[in-house]
């Protein structure tokens, strides 16, 4: 399979910074045509792990890059977040019991359930002292 | 995120949501929120029409809020997501715990049951 254009945008480590990545995304999955369906998916998806690295994955304060590479995989979409904090997997949590009601519902555990459920994989690796977190979408 | 609540027939309160429900977009609403399902506010139907990205931020405050108005003996249902807004909540086992409805009377009757 001839490897398609890579899309890749920088982010700075501050929540700020998601509307900006949801609108890339938007444009680059429109682009290498991925459906408006499993872009919602990885839109969803991608808020939930640069959220978690930007809020647990940095021991101290300070200015970080968070680096995001978009490629086509097969008729989705692949996203790889790449960051330079501690080791990190945004799926180590175990995900949260599925509540009987809504009292007893757990507050929490909700993003890693959704990258579970609505992404084909999620792949996480340790390399050169950064982290990379894959997220691929259905066909 | 825009929010707004207007009081309908039988007690019942619709509050009508509008927006990215993200990180930035539920912090914008959510202590507005959080006081228009507290009091005496029993029976809610939330409008989730205007809202166009759900993520798990927006899913805490939706059950936060309806697990307050459920603590109190009330009830707070969701009204007529689009199909990505609900897709989450489906995935994330929500419509489980906050029923959807597609109709506005039915949301109606679900409240004041």
């Amino acid at each position: 399979m001839a490897a398609g254009p890579q899309y890749q945008l920088t982010l700075a480590n501050d929540l700020a910074e998601l509307r900006r990545m949801s609108a890339w995304l938007a444009q680059a999955c429109g682009e290498m045509g991925v459906s408006p369906e499993r872009a919602a998916d990885l839109d969803v998806c991608a808020n939930e792990a640069v959220t978690n690295i930007i809020s647990y994955a940095y021991d101290a304060p300070g200015n970080r890059e968070i680096v995001l590479r978009l490629v086509r995989a097969g008729a989705g979409a692949g996203l790889t977040i790449e960051d330079d904090g501690r080791a990190f997997d945004p799926l180590a949590a175990p995900p949260p019991a599925a509540p009987a009601s809504l009292a007893q519902a757990a507050i929490g555990g909700l993003g890693i359930k959704l990258m579970r459920r609505m992404m084909a994989d999620c792949a996480y690796r340790r390399s050169g002292g950064k982290n990379f977190f894959t997220l691929t979408t259905y066909p | 995120m825009n929010i707004d609540a207007e009081a309908l027939a039988d007690g019942i309160w619709k509050i009508n949501l509008a927006g990215r429900m993200d990180v930035k977009g539920t912090q914008e609403i959510d202590v507005k929120f959080a006081g228009l399902t507290a009091g005496q506010r029993n029976a809610i139907v939330v409008d989730m029409s205007g809202v166009d990205f759900l993520a798990s931020i927006g899913i805490r405050a939706l059950l936060l809020n309806g697990k307050a108005v459920s603590q109190r003996g009330g009830k707070m249902v969701l009204l007529n997501p689009d199909a990505n807004v609900a897709k989450v909540l489906e995935m994330a086992g929500i419509d489980m715990l906050l029923p959807i409805f597609n109709d506005l009377d039915a949301a109606r009757q679900a409240v004041t049951a």
